[in-house]
């Protein structure tokens, strides 16, 4: 089993985004991948085609099946996670609550710190998603209470919508990079293809298989499985990501 | 043109594209605030943190002028090598001697 959470301190970094392709690739490649969307903002399921309108069933309790798009679980868990007998619940059976047969992808809210901390302990890997500006930056500071950024062996970074063309990104990526060595898993170029695919309720690869940000989001997924060494998928891929090769 | 951007066309079966290598000359190298401020914090590179105060840092340790050195050309493709899974330099996570650093990082594009 491995549980991934995808949360930044700092919201619109488009940690949304990259659970979503994190989960469309590792589902690629022939992983069992559920994503858990514990955002109010529901937005998750936008990233596999659903409608702002489809209701997204409720993780456990008796919510439903869960709605499956290109080989992925897509669920729902704001108000269960936020429910007074959760943390109880985690800590009397979270193996139950999280099928180890699966990886989970969990995309935590920005303010979120009470979920971020319960499951921290728990998870095989924390991805902060970072923006190259000095609002992102600032806010590396309000990862942890209890260690530095930089020792938080479970954390790593991704340095999101890296633009060349801007001075200020540029430098950003070098700085980060030179900071946080291995702990910067990987970069995601700008890409306005992203937005636009988003906009049509359409893969990526569907909509601008050369998008550049595909190409890196490839890699970003690649990362993330050597990462937690993950043993490799027991059968072909169930989805193929068109387009990522 | 670069020579790897001409291949890289070849290959695309591409006349031209907008391109165009963003490369910063050492005059326009900055160490911005934020970033000392950010390698000024404990909270960020723990106890090796603050070793000088971030407005010391931004008066006094600019470093010297880096001397460029040219470059191999890159295959076209190592152009986009930067990107997705980072190249990286030998990282000071144990200890961060922020002039050190900043000397690396002037080194930069």
């Amino acid at each position: 089993m491995a549980v991934i959470l995808l949360q930044s301190p700092k919201g619109g970094t488009g940690t949304t985004f990259l659970a979503a392709q994190l989960a469309l690739h590792l589902a690629g490649k022939g992983y069992e991948v559920n994503a858990l969307d514990c955002t109010f903002q529901d937005s998750l399921k936008m990233h596999f085609g659903f409608m702002p309108a489809q209701a997204v069933p409720e993780w456990g309790a008796g919510g439903g099946e869960p709605l499956v798009a290109f080989g992925v679980s897509v669920m729902q868990g704001h108000g269960q996670s936020r429910s007074a007998a959760f943390a109880a619940r985690v800590d009397r059976e979270f193996e139950r609550m999280f099928d180890p047969g699966h990886i989970w992808i969990v995309d935590v809210a920005s303010e979120d710190r009470h979920l971020l901390e319960l499951l921290m302990p728990r998870c095989v890997l924390h991805i902060c998603p970072l923006l190259p500006t000095a609002a992102s930056l600032a806010t590396l500071n309000r990862l942890s209470e209890t260690a530095p950024a930089m020792k938080l062996d479970r954390t790593v970074f991704v340095l999101n919508q890296l633009d060349d063309r801007q001075k200020l990104s540029r430098h950003s990526h070098s700085f980060v990079r030179d900071l946080f060595g291995d702990q910067l898993l990987a970069t995601i170029r700008r890409d306005e293809a992203v937005n636009e695919a988003l906009a049509r309720f359409e893969l990526i690869s569907k909509y601008a298989p050369p998008s550049a940000a595909l190409q890196d989001l490839r890699l970003f997924a690649d990362a993330v499985e050597e990462r937690i060494g993950l043993k490799p998928a027991p059968g072909e891929a169930n989805i193929e990501v068109t387009g990522d090769a | 043109m670069r020579r790897d951007a001409r291949k890289l066309l070849e290959k695309l079966n591409r006349k031209d594209f907008a391109y165009r290598e963003f490369e910063d000359r050492f005059s326009e190298t900055e160490l911005w605030p934020i970033f000392a401020a950010v390698l000024g914090d404990q909270k960020v590179v723990g106890d090796d943190a603050a070793r000088l105060p971030v407005r010391q840092v931004q008066q006094d340790e600019r470093p010297a002028p880096a001397a460029r050195t040219s470059q191999p050309q890159a295959a076209p493709n190592q152009i986009f090598a930067q990107y997705g899974a980072p190249q990286r330099r030998a990282a000071p996570k144990n200890n961060v001697d922020l002039k050190e650093f900043f000397n690396r990082f002037s080194e930069l594009d």
